[in-house]
């Protein structure tokens, strides 16, 4: 069965002009059908402002969203749908689990990709490269169980 | 003063409190969370992350002037120290009681997050 799929814009997000971006984009991001609720978010957080969190963070990088929204179709649709904030920089996490254990990742503007895995208390936080990356699906995996 | 490394540490007493306040895009969303999400414990694009002492009799409200929707935290200077952190005086023209919270965020933002004891939860 083939999954419908929608494209960012058509989800309501449209991704802002930023001189500096750089981003790599060459054509419509599309977006599996089960992630439109958090496309919808996605929508929301691409139009804070500069400032939002009163003390001075930077407005969500569409570079940062996009790469989320490519972990979030890597994972696939068995996947749980986590918990998505800004962060400060301009970058977007994701987060899965409660208060306790959990799994965070976090995309940053320039494409940086960190996992942080939270087992009682214990923290283990790295780098990833990418959706290749063993780190990345162990990260995935565990968040999976979580939910 | 020696003006030492550890210096400004020893600027604040023990049991020193701090707030920081919570955008909504940060309130816990999911069933079974309760505290703040992690990034609001990062540090901002132009210096460490800010707090404001909480002296006995400051009225918290305070902080939030002119930030409708948002909760407030607190953090005492253990919760900073177990983080890994220090608490630096940062006073400024707005908030004498302005300070910074200095160290690295990788991991310590989310040990802050879970350590976080609200003071004005989220509105509902």
């Amino acid at each position: 069965m083939s999954v419908p799929t929608e494209t960012l814009s058509s989800l309501g997000y449209h991704a802002r002009s930023w001189p500096d971006t750089g981003t790599s984009e060459t054509g419509p991001l599309r977006v599996p059908g089960h992630l439109a609720a958090v496309a919808a978010e996605f929508s929301q957080l691409s139009a804070l402002a500069a400032g939002w969190n009163s003390y001075g963070a930077a407005p969500v990088r569409p570079s940062a969203i996009e790469a989320a929204v490519r972990v979030l179709v890597y994972a696939g649709e068995d996947m749980p749908l986590p918990s998505i904030s800004p962060t400060p920089h301009g970058g977007i996490q994701l987060e899965w689990g409660g208060d306790d254990d959990g799994v965070e990742i976090e995309f940053e503007p320039d494409g940086s990709i960190s996992v942080l895995v939270d087992v009682n208390g214990e923290l283990d936080q790295r780098r990833v490269t990418g959706t290749d990356d063993p780190s990345l699906a162990d990260a995935l995996n565990w968040a999976a169980k979580l939910a | 003063m020696s003006g030492g490394g550890t210096e400004p540490q020893r600027r604040y007493a023990a049991g020193t409190v701090v707030w920081r306040r919570i955008p909504p895009w940060h309130f816990p969303k999911k069933q079974g969370q309760t505290r703040p999400n992690s990034p609001a414990f990062d540090d901002d694009p132009d210096g460490p992350m800010s707090v404001s002492i909480a002296p006995p009799g400051r009225d918290p409200a305070e902080l939030l002037v002119g930030h409708d929707g948002f909760a407030l935290v607190e953090l005492s200077i253990e919760d900073l120290q177990a983080a890994g952190q220090t608490l630096v005086p940062a006073p400024t023209a707005e908030d004498p009681h302005h300070a910074e919270v200095i160290g690295d965020k990788a991991k310590a933002k989310r040990t802050l997050a879970k350590a976080a004891r609200w003071v004005v939860p989220p509105p509902g």
